[in-house]
């Protein structure tokens, strides 16, 4: 097995050697040194990033997300030192939102709503048969019929849902790709493909801000009890922690510019920033007995943008390189 | 900036120096075989003489940068010596195989230069002589991918396309796919936080015939010392697919398999290697939509007799589960890369340029 991992690295080595290795036609007649040896591939390349400041407005939509579907407006400034490498910072705010199927499906009746606070439940008789509507004026009740199902009831769901309002990172690009192309032989224009990596941020706020759980509406306390009365079982077997606030991750992705003018392009990217946290505010373990919402209910999850934006070029000239 | 060539190839050399494809009418030579007076006078590119003589030519760069039709395409001053098509000394070394230029070409034209400018200026694309002619030559690419919009199942894949250029830039192709499908993380967080049985579906392989259309061409430089032929292009096609449902409850019911057709969009690119006249690499998207079946609602454990089953006791059997199943608009997109093999794996170019 390692002679033959050996023998293929040894292969792919000589066949990268021979194919990127100096063509036979720039090598000149006589064994002279050919004119092109050691030359860049394009001279007096126009510099289209070298020492120039970059500010790019941008919208970007959210990828396969499975409960809430962003739209982000945004901005990214940056600076290269050199045609291949520079930073930026960016930060994008979610001014559209949409629920992804499975959250038009769960709140459609994917998930138990449970009886008001006041109804009866049909299955129930004698006196205490209505959902309590004390303290605080209640919270909704799991009937006795769904008392089989494993699912929280539709509110405390809602409560715990969150979702990513704001995107931000600091990256390093690489741009080691440039070139021309032509559309149709008839529009040509400067290009250029990057890949970026860096810190993201992500800033997570609750979907359903004004949803309180039955913990809240109760007003219970940590073990989900409230002076004078028993612990209740909704809170103590589901229990709720929306997982808000900033959370620091990793940021990367690639992306191209397509140049209108030397101070202007067209900008297609597509970021991923990585961060760990608990979507649903959950609990998803069973190590807990009772259940609890901790960093363990957490899970990698992948906020993938795909953005269009437009870039500025400060200053408008470029320079050409020798 | 200004730049002094001499000699009597200096004349040859200003067009070299005009926007890109100026130049490029002019017959392929190699670099290799030029007399040493060229070789010289190219050597000038790099040496900026003090002294002027008569028989000077200036060349601004501002000129350059003008409005006329290519100076945009042709700005840059492209050194390569393989794909020979950009302009000026790569063209004078591109694969045409000619010895040297003939005394006619060399000769100077009863025609004005403007009006040989205005000439070759009709005669300008925006890159010239593509690194890779495919026309009647097939082609067999290898693909691996994965697939990109379901959160909840994740499809590997590993397929075959065959295409048959009929033009440089259209093709007729057949693709087959095997896919490999498994439930993501989320998947099972859904089931474990939200106490839900997601109903999905996974694909087990997809055909289809495709059209392809190659609309861009370009050439990208890698940190300026490597320079590579790439172009990119759409497909269309429709074809047949196999689905299989994942059963919400795995345990207690069979999974039901499902044929159905729809049609699939696509965008690809190739990137060809300096001097393989046979391979390039691929990287592409391919979007399917189709009609797929999905396991029915009361397709479930509870089918209790007497009247308290919720869920039905017949769909336990699968091929009444597909039978009471509803068709659906389902989407597939799958991020793939691939390799390229071209046959025959040479090709001669026709033209001049």
């Amino acid at each position: 097995m390692k002679t033959t991992r050996k023998l293929l690295t040894v292969g792919a080595v000589l066949a990268a050697a021979w194919t990127w290795s100096p063509s036979p036609a720039s090598a000149a007649p006589g064994g002279r040194k050919s004119v092109l040896e050691g030359e860049p591939i394009v001279r007096k390349k126009l510099q289209l990033r070298k020492f120039r400041f970059q500010l790019t407005p941008y919208v970007a939509m959210s990828l396969s997300q499975p409960f809430v579907h962003m739209g982000y407006v945004g901005a990214r400034a940056g600076f290269h030192f050199a045609d291949w490498i520079g930073v930026r910072a960016g930060f994008g705010y979610g001014v559209v939102n949409v629920d992804s199927s499975l959250l038009r499906a769960i709140n459609g009746g994917g998930l138990p709503v449970g009886i008001a606070p006041g109804q009866t439940d049909p299955m129930l008789t004698g006196e205490n048969n209505a959902c309590p509507t004390t303290p605080n004026g209640g919270a909704p009740c799991r009937p006795v019929a769904e008392a089989d199902n494993p699912a929280p009831l539709l509110h405390d769901f809602r409560a715990g849902l969150t979702r990513a309002q704001w995107q931000s990172s600091v990256d390093v690009v690489f741009t080691p790709f440039a070139g021309k192309l032509g559309l149709f032989s008839a529009a040509f224009t400067n290009y250029d493909i990057y890949l970026f990596g860096g810190l993201g941020l992500l800033g997570w706020n609750k979907h359903y801000p004004d949803q309180q759980s039955t913990a809240d509406q109760l007003g219970l306390d940590d073990n989900c009890s409230v002076a004078g009365s028993g612990q209740n079982d909704e809170c103590i077997l589901h229990p709720v922690d929306p997982d808000e606030g900033v959370k620091l991750g990793f940021s990367f992705g690639g992306g191209v510019h397509l140049f209108i003018t030397n101070f202007v392009a067209m900008n297609l990217e597509v970021q991923d920033i990585i961060t760990s946290n608990n979507l649903a505010g959950l609990n998803s373990t069973v190590t807990e007995i009772p259940p609890v919402v901790n960093r363990e209910d957490r899970d990698i999850f992948h906020n993938v943008t795909f953005q269009i934006g437009a870039k500025f070029y400060i200053p408008f000239k470029a320079k050409r390189s020798k | 900036m200004r730049r002094f060539f001499y000699g009597p190839l200096g004349g040859l050399l200003v067009l070299g120096t005009l926007p890109a494809t100026a130049v490029a009418s002019t017959p392929p030579v190699s670099l290799g075989t030029l007399p040493a007076a060229a070789l010289t006078a190219a050597r000038t590119l790099d040496d900026e003489p003090e002294d002027e003589d008569e028989d000077l030519v200036v060349i601004d760069d501002d000129e350059m940068e003008g409005g006329e039709p290519g100076a945009e395409g042709g700005d840059d001053l492209v050194l390569d010596d393989e794909g020979g098509d950009d302009l000026g000394l790569d063209d004078i070394g591109s694969e045409g195989g000619s010895a040297a230029v003939s005394e006619e070409e060399a000769a100077p034209d009863e025609n004005s230069e403007e009006d040989q400018i205005k000439a070759e200026m009709g005669l300008i694309t925006v890159v010239q002589r593509q690194r890779m002619l495919k026309k009647k030559r097939f082609e067999l690419q290898p693909q691996f991918g994965i697939t990109v919009n379901d959160p909840y199942v994740r499809h590997y894949t590993l397929g075959v396309q065959a295409d048959y250029w009929v033009t440089n830039r259209i093709a007729l192709g057949l693709v087959g796919t095997a896919q490999i499908g498994a439930k993501t993380p989320r998947y099972d967080n859904i089931r474990r936080q939200e106490g839900l049985l997601l109903t999905a579906n996974e694909v087990l392989w997809q055909a289809n015939l495709n059209f392809t259309y190659n609309f861009m061409y370009g050439k990208i430089a890698i940190f300026n010392r490597a320079l590579l032929h790439w172009e990119a292009g759409v497909t269309a096609g429709g074809g047949v697919m196999q689905t299989r449902v994942i059963p919400r409850f795995e345990s207690l019911h069979e999974p039901f398999s499902n044929i159905t057709g729809g049609g699939v969009i696509g965008f690809h690119s190739r990137t060809y290697l300096p001097r393989v006249n046979w391979f390039a690499f691929d990287v592409g998207l391919r979007y399917w939509l189709f009609a797929d079946r999905l396991e029915p609602t009361q397709r479930g454990p509870d089918t209790e007799a007497g009247g308290n089953g919720t869920d039905l006791v017949e769909l336990d059997d699968p091929d009444n589960a597909r039978d009471a199943s509803i068709l659906e608009l389902a989407h597939n997109v799958t991020f793939f890369l691939g390799v390229s093999f071209f046959f025959p794996t040479s090709f001669e170019y026709t033209t001049p340029r």
